[in-house]
């Protein structure tokens, strides 16, 4: 089967995928970043050229258009590329479907460890309360939307908890020499 | 009763029962509420700072040793999330041990005091 002219043999995927996709996207973010204040300077003049290019295809001749057009070109460029992909990125964020994120409870992998490295008394008396204290100032953090403050817990638990399996090791080992220099 | 090493008595029961600085600022905190429970870091936000979350379960596993404080898992309830929690309170033993440190450390300033090392 040949292809007439002005036909794809095949499907352009590509293409497709532009026009349906990439396509609204571009024109949402332009649109987006002609409605904020920021840039709204910056279109006036782009508007002030556009006009004054298409009146200079008519009255003037065909250098001023020219010149007119790479001034056009010389606005959009930097704004394209320097302000595009951050409002493109945006508008992407908002479009592409959220995935939902299952973590582990903060603090399973301490509580392995502590399964792994502690008797069950010192798992039981110091390792679980610190575990228990991180993870419920944790969910008082999520709960109020504090995520950074969330995270920080997170790392001061882990801190807490070397520390304190530290301490406990160093101060069983001291008294464990006094009993054993005891005389018998 | 039997004297050991470095001088010190021996038998379980006869000996002199010790508190250190951060033991006796908890039983403080625990008897500052009288008939209630403290968790954990309860007492670290009641202390301001003087004691820390890395030092005080050991601290309290410690006194738990030495019958100056009990301890049990709170209650779990339906919709919370995580391991229990432990409360700790003071014993009746403990009670006394606090009083007589306090004694203890009244009349240890008044010697202090008397032989002018208070200046």
């Amino acid at each position: 089967m040949t292809a007439k002219r002005g036909e794809f043999s095949q499907p352009n995927w590509l293409l497709l995928f532009f026009s349906t996709r990439i396509e609204p996207l571009i024109t949402s973010a332009l649109e987006d970043m002609s409605r904020s204040r920021m840039f709204r300077p910056l279109f006036d003049v782009l508007d002030w050229l556009y006009v004054a290019a298409r009146r200079g295809s008519t009255r003037l001749g065909f250098t001023s258009k020219v010149v007119q057009l790479f001034l056009l070109a010389l606005f959009m460029a930097p704004l394209i590329w320097l302000v595009g992909p951050f409002l493109l990125g945006k508008r992407l964020i908002q479009v592409l479907p959220r995935r939902t994120h299952v973590s582990s409870a903060p603090g399973s992998f301490l509580q392995f460890l502590a399964d792994f490295l502690c008797s069950s008394k010192t798992k039981q008396d110091i390792a679980d309360p610190i575990i228990a204290d991180m993870q419920f100032e944790y969910y008082d953090a999520l709960f109020a939307h504090r995520k950074a403050k969330a995270g920080w817990i997170r790392v001061r638990g882990c801190c807490a908890f070397f520390h304190a399996l530290g301490l406990h090791r160093i101060l069983k080992g001291v008294a464990g020499l006094f009993q054993q220099a005891r005389p018998r | 009763m039997e004297v050991g090493f470095m001088g010190r008595h021996q038998d379980s029961d006869e000996r002199v029962p010790s508190l250190s600085g951060k033991e006796a600022l908890i039983l403080e905190l625990l008897l500052g509420k009288p008939g209630a429970e403290m968790y954990g870091l309860e007492l670290v936000h009641t202390s301001r700072n003087r004691l820390k979350r890395g030092t005080i379960y050991v601290t309290l596993s410690r006194m738990e040793d030495k019958a100056y404080v009990e301890s049990r898992l709170e209650e779990k309830k339906a919709d919370a999330s995580g391991l229990p929690r432990r409360l700790y309170r003071v014993t009746g033993y403990g009670k006394r041990v606090f009083e007589a440190w306090q004694l203890a450390r009244e009349a240890g300033r008044r010697h202090f005091a008397e032989i002018g090392g208070g200046r």
